[in-house]
């Protein structure tokens, strides 16, 4: 009996093994709705109830509109309201100091509040809690400090005109030795200069509050620019901060034309942006189209200048770049020195300028240091290379399949005997190829650094050798896609360089499926797409790309003292940039 | 739900490039480059029953694995009899295991029995053909077309078609042949004004030989369309100086100073020939201005001494005026071999009577290649001697 | 609506290349059949009278700037002749660009795509004019001065290849077949500068109205340069030029040429620029006719015809047999249609447009015009 219920117990123990249900304290956890979000339906036409019409909205918060609220004279709701909406409780780094204040021998209640981590201690310490706390001459008071506004004397009675003590202005005019001090009376004010790193000075009776700057948070030094290396020419780039970028353009320009305006770009983010250009230099419906754009985004969040250039540009589709991206300080101001409006964000490194058409991408932040010779030499190559690294693959596909009769007899046989024992069409072999290659690309980036340099020799030595070895590839076939990627990698601009990466691929199917009717094809619609583009207002490859312009950025660049001319298509208000002899200590004019 | 349009977007494009991936393997492209067998030389002789025979000469690598540098290749010779130059290529298309492309084409032998018969049937079926070469030279062979085919074999070479390459250049040196292209034979066979000519091309007579090898020398007359005669090698030195191709050849002239037998010179043709046609009753008179500049390579022991030194004054008119004699001489013989034996033109006087006439009828009612025949030559050649070499 | 205005080069580019496209495959053959030997002086000949006819027109369209044929007719005739001239010239130039597409691609099938069906390779033309024709007339005006450089350097090129072989003889006996059929019904061949019709089309689309002289006058003049040394270089470098008709007589120009030893037969080259100028006429083409659309239809927009003529093109495509209809066609309306076209009618038109015009404003009349 026993052992029946023992073995019955068994079986109910594997029966409850193999047929058992879900446990159900397993730990699951899916996201659901939000309350916050609602369903709206979008749909315009007949059908009410049709799925696809229905979109996420963000609710409309019937919580209070904070942009009215203002400073209130009585400082303890001032500090239950502040850590509230700083949620101080919970915000480790909200830190809120509480002091009292001395100011003609009256005590008044006072509180900072800073985020720990940006701002200088030091800074705080020294010139404002110090001033405010201690008692010195500023603080003390005795009768004759008023301010005599006027007096008159008639018959030994002196009327005095005194000035009103004001706290306000005498804290900001007297008592507080900092530089840069803002009174604020709306809370969204304050509560923006806290975030960027302000400290925000509440006094007890006062309806304004006091908005310091003391920043100093950690940020990179200035350092070599990463992605733009140069032979000869500065080795500064541009950081993650703001000031500092606006500080170091500011160096070159050296000019009180420079305007640099602000502006803030995101609801929820509010990242600082900077529109810069010259006044007397840069066309005003330029600078007035890049001020609409960047002030017409609705988005929460602006991280990168990556993310501002795509919310910003003509068309998307072209996948072409339609403003340079530079991380350089001496190119940014060389280009604004043309008559071109550069926009930086806060927390990238890389600063857009725009207006860019087809020739700024070939075209080395180094040509300006070089000689004319070198420079137009690096051009051309750098021309042929781009001709290569879009056509080359798709041209071998298109002769192989169609018009063998272009190639030479031994080149011929070559190929044909490489091809005895390679088992798939070119087609696939081409593919293979430029995927194991756009593979290694990325691997190699993306690899942590101590076996990164191994990659690059590992991938394509070994597996172009071994794919060759192994009969999977051909061997001319290893070149042509080498020498393909070398020809990208010389194109300067990043962005261009994935464009023609990804154009290659649509040109070998072409070449494969009507060889050089088909390229014919691509080419022309290409061309057509690249004529039809405009970046700000400027038709991208415009006519001014083929003149031998005198302004240095057409496809050959003329000499240093030739440049006479800023572009053309900029619509400059200064046309001149030189005069037609600007070698004055050589030619004479008597 | 509101992604899945754009999802369908992406399907669809997706759909799409699979569907034009795979059907690229349909027979769109049968030319994929490693489905074809290159001819690199064509022969076409006289077959069974009066037909024709068809010969093709293929080169197949002989590959070591891995693809590394030094290929050897092995040359194979085909060939069918056929009713027409079509039905021959189909016919080994289903013998040889690839499709014939004729777009490498670098030699097209023709033996001496077909040519004699009239090959412009065959001339216009190739030209017609846009797979074929235009560049092909053409060589007339004394021995079967598939005899020369096959013992065609690269010496220096290893490529087949470089051999044909090199070996069809070496006018410009020797100038005992010219190499004529399928298309100025083509031009040639339909012009009013010349007569076409190809190279000649035999079995090598050499008695000291390891092994068999071709040998062109001479050029094979032709007359419109069928072959009427041949030149040999001096023959077709005083072709290429009357039609100005000469580059550059190696005479010898019986020496006029006695030290020994012939003097060696290379003779560069110094301006283009003055040639001038006068049509009086009918009868062309063709006069011909040579101009030549000679350099002696030759020496002998007695030619450094004083009496018989071939760079004097005395001497080198002697030798100016002999060599201009020797090449009168020959080139009139030539000449009137063309005209009276062969009555063909082909040198291309006719392109200098043709001012006389002022529309194409005239021209045409004229005939002169009938009236070549009756024509009367006047040479004059004027050598000039250069240099020498480093005696002096 | 993007306003289209060509700059001068653009509309040089753009009558050029709906000139000569056709040179590369068949118009020197037509005057080397029916001259003979004196083809060159036929060509000058033709290139002078062209040159003389076009600088007529040019002086007749001052008084009516910006306007193109079909607004005089218009003014002269009022809406009957503006609807008749614009179906006329929309049909026409429907019909002759298709007929050039088929010939065009019937050529490179027999030339390389040996084994591919017509209706493959006519739909690359199709899709690539239906993509740009929604892009806009700016980027194939502006593609077009590309690809025209492109075709005209190729063009020199190979008539430079074949200077080694020239023999001047070849031009001779002189007159050919005769006076009468070089000058006179040699006259016919002027049907060689037929593209010329899009100078009835291009002044509105102009910039500067003054450019309309200038940039017509160079574009003939290159025209006539080019025609002339087509059939230059093709007569004297071979003796069968002018007995035997083959479907390009450049390709086979180009397949003597001698580059090198290594890189042999170049003509591949050649032929993927031809295929280039081709594109982009049939771009151009299928602009204008639907610029015509437009205003026949006073419609402001011009999209949805892009697809509607590129269709109808395809259509009128398809229907020949076989290329020697295609060939036929082509000359029949080329020489019978085209030729009175444009070189009688619509001068003639203008010619009475001036007439009228010149009464008005002899009558003090206030004329006003679009």
């Amino acid at each position: 009996m026993k052992n029946n219920s023992k073995n019955k117990n068994l079986i109910k123990q594997y029966l409850h093994k193999i047929f058992y249900e879900d446990n159900p304290d397993d730990y699951d956890f899916t996201l659901g709705e939000t309350t916050n979000s609602i369903v709206v339906n979008r749909s315009t036409s007949y059908n009410q109830d049709v799925q696809s019409n229905l979109t996420l909205e963000n609710e409309i918060l019937e919580t209070a509109n904070t942009s009215n609220d203002k400073v209130f004279q009585s400082i303890n709701v001032n500090l239950e309201y502040i850590k509230v909406r700083f949620n101080s409780m919970i915000n480790s780094d909200i830190k809120i100091r509480e002091f009292t204040l001395n100011a003609r021998n009256k005590q008044y209640q006072a509180f900072l509040v800073y985020i720990d981590g940006m701002t200088n201690q030091d800074l705080m310490n020294n010139y404002i809690l110090n001033p405010l706390m201690l008692k010195n001459t500023a603080n003390s008071f005795d009768g004759n400090q008023n301010r005599i506004l006027s007096e008159v004397k008639t018959n030994n009675i002196t009327v005095r005109k005194v000035k009103k003590f004001d706290i306000v202005e005498y804290i900001s005019n007297c008592l507080l030795p900092q530089n840069t001090i803002k009174e604020f009376s709306k809370f969204d004010d304050i509560a923006n200069g806290i975030n960027s790193g302000n400290c925000a000075l509440f006094i007890d009776t006062i309806d304004i509050a006091f908005d310091i700057e003391v920043k100093g948070f950690q940020q990179r030094s200035l350092g070599n620019p990463n992605n733009e290396i140069i032979i000869r020419g500065s080795q500064v780039g541009f950081t993650e901060n703001l000031r500092t970028n606006t500080s170091l353009i500011r160096r070159y320009i050296n000019n009180e034309n420079l305007v640099i305006e602000s502006v803030e770009v995101g609801k929820i983010s509010k990242t600082s942006c900077a529109i810069c250009y010259l006044k007397n230099v840069a066309n005003r419906d330029l600078v007035a189209e890049v001020r609409y754009r960047i002030n017409n985004l609705s988005i929460d969040y602006l991280i990168s200048s990556g993310q501002l250039e795509q919310l910003i540009q003509d068309a998307d589709s072209p996948s072409l770049p339609q403003m340079i991206a530079t991380e350089r300080p001496d190119r940014t101001s060389s280009l604004l020195f043309d008559g071109r409006v550069a926009i930086i964000v806060n927390g990238s490194p890389y600063v857009l300028v725009v207006p860019a058409v087809f020739s700024d991408f070939i075209a080395s932040p180094e040509d300006f240091n070089l000689r004319h010779q070198y420079s137009n030499f690096m051009r051309t190559l750098r021309i042929v290379a781009l001709g290569f690294s879009l056509l080359l693959p798709g041209i071998y596909m298109a002769i192989t399949n169609f018009h063998q009769e272009l190639i030479p007899t031994e080149l011929l046989y070559t190929i044909i005997s490489a091809r005895e024992t390679v088992p798939f069409p070119v087609l696939f072999e081409i593919l293979i190829m430029e995927l194991s290659f756009e593979l290694i690309r990325e691997a190699s980036i993306r690899v942590p650094s101590p076996i990164g340099s191994t990659i690059g020799i590992v991938g394509a030595l070994i597996l172009g050798q071994a794919a060759v070895d192994a009969s999977i590839v051909s061997p001319i076939l290893i070149i042509i896609v080498s020498f393909t990627a070398i020809c990208s990698f010389s194109i300067p601009d990043f962005s261009l360089g994935f464009h023609f990466r990804i154009m290659r691929f649509i040109y070998i199917l072409l070449g494969a499926m009507a060889g050089f009717l088909g390229i014919a094809a691509g080419i022309c619609v290409h061309l057509i797409v690249l004529n039809n583009l405009k970046s700000f207002g400027v038709s991208y490859l415009g006519k001014s790309i083929f003149k031998h312009n005198r302004a240095g950025n057409g496809l050959i660049l003329s000499p240093a003292y030739h440049r006479e001319n800023r572009s053309e298509f900029l619509k400059v208000k200064r046309p001149k940039m030189q005069d037609d002899i600007s070698m004055k200590w050589k030619y004479r004019q008597n | 739900m509101i992604a899945f349009s754009h999802l369908k977007k992406v399907l669809i494009m997706f759909l799409a490039i699979f569907i034009v991936i795979f059907s690229l393997s349909a027979p769109y492209s049968t030319g994929n480059i490693d489905k074809l067998a290159y001819v690199i030389a064509l022969g076409l002789d006289v077959g069974d029953n009066n037909d024709l025979r068809l010969s093709v000469q293929l080169s197949k690598p002989e590959n070591s694995s891995g693809g590394s540098s030094g290929n050897s290749y092995e040359e194979i010779t085909n060939s069918v009899n056929c009713s027409s130059i079509d039905e021959g290529i189909s016919l080994l298309n289903s013998y040889i295991s690839r499709r014939i492309n004729l777009s490498h084409c670098k030699v097209l032998v023709i033996s001496e029995e077909l040519a004699s018969k009239g090959i412009s049937d065959y001339i216009y079926t190739l030209f017609n053909n846009t797979g074929m070469s235009a560049h092909a030279s053409m060589i007339v062979s004394k021995i079967p077309a598939y005899e020369f085919l096959d013992i065609s074999k690269p010496e220096l070479e290893s490529l087949l078609s470089r051999y044909y390459e090199s070996s069809l250049v070496s006018n410009e040196y020797t100038a005992y042949i010219q190499n004529v292209s399928l298309i100025k034979f083509f031009s040639d066979s339909v012009d009013s004004f010349t007569q076409p000519v190809a190279v000649l091309g035999s079995m090598s007579d050499l008695p000291i030989q390891s092994s068999n090898n071709t040998e062109k020398m001479g050029l094979a007359v032709f007359r419109y369309d069928k072959l009427v005669g041949e030149l040999n090698g001096l023959e077709t030195i005083c072709h290429m100086i009357i039609s100005n191709e000469l580059k550059s050849c190696t005479i010898s002239i019986p020496n006029p100073l006695g030290d020994s037998e012939t003097i060696d010179l290379i003779i560069k043709l110094n301006n283009n020939c003055k040639n001038g046609v006068d049509i009086v009753n009918g009868t062309p008179h063709i006069s011909s201005k040579i101009k030549i500049n000679a350099k002696i390579t030759s020496t002998t022991k007695e030619s450094t001494v004083d009496s018989t030194n071939y760079y004097k004054k005395e001497n080198t008119e002697l030798i100016e005026s002999a060599c201009n004699e020797y090449l009168e001489k020959n080139i009139i013989n030539y000449l009137y071999k063309t005209s009276k034996n062969y009555q063909s033109d082909i040198d291309g006087f006719g392109k200098y009577a043709v001012k006389y006439f002022y529309t194409i009828q005239d021209w045409e009612e004229y005939n002169w290649l009938e009236n070549y025949h009756n024509s009367i030559f006047n040479v004059d050649v004027e050598t000039t001697l250069k240099s020498g070499y480093s005696f002096l | 609506m993007k306003i289209n205005k060509l700059s001068a080069i653009e509309a040089i580019a753009l009558i050029l290349i709906v000139t000569i496209n056709r040179l590369a495959i068949n118009i020197p053959q037509a005057i080397l059949i029916s001259c003979g030997s004196s083809s060159i002086l036929n060509a000058v000949y033709i290139s002078l009278i062209t040159i003389l006819l076009v600088y007529l027109i040019v002086k007749i369209f001052k008084n009516f700037p910006n306007s193109d044929i079909i607004d005089v007719a218009e003014f002269l005739g009022s809406k009957f002749l503006k609807y008749l001239i614009g179906i006329i010239l929309f049909i026409y130039i429907v019909v002759t660009s298709s007929l050039f597409l088929r010939d065009f691609v019937e050529t490179i099938h027999i030339l390389y795509y040996t084994d591919t069906p017509i209706i493959y390779l006519l739909i690359f033309f199709i899709v690539v004019s239906i993509i740009a024709n929604f892009f806009g007339d700016e980027s194939i005006a502006k593609t077009n001065v590309i690809l025209c450089a492109i075709m005209v350097v190729s063009l020199l090129i190979a008539f430079s290849s074949v200077i080694p072989n020239i023999t001047f003889q070849r031009a001779l006996p002189i007159l050919g077949y005769g006076t009468y059929t070089t000058f006179f019904s040699g006259l016919t061949n002027i049907f060689a500068f037929n593209g010329l019709m899009v100078l009835f089309l291009v002044p509105p689309m102009l910039n500067d109205k003054k450019d309309l002289k200038k940039s017509s006058m160079i574009a003939v003049f290159i025209a006539t340069i080019l025609v002339i040394l087509a059939t230059a270089s093709i007569l004297l470098a071979f003796a069968f030029s002018t007995n035997i008709s083959k479907i390009s007589p450049l390709y086979m120009l180009l397949s003597n040429n001698e580059f090198g030893q290594y890189f042999q037969h170049p003509e591949s080259l050649f032929v993927f620029t031809w295929i280039l100028s081709f594109m982009s006429y049939l771009n151009i083409s299928c602009m204008l006719s639907i610029n015509i659309c437009k205003k026949l239809a006073r419609v402001k927009n011009g999209k949805p015809f892009a697809i509607l003529v590129n269709i109808i093109i395809l259509i009128v495509a398809i229907l020949p047999k076989n290329i020697m209809q295609v060939r036929e066609l082509g000359t029949y309306i080329s020489q019978y249609v085209g030729t009175p076209i444009t070189f009688i009618i619509f001068p003639i038109i203008l010619a009475f447009a001036n007439l009228k015009y010149k009464k008005y404003r002899t009558n003090n009349h206030d004329v006003s015009k679009d």
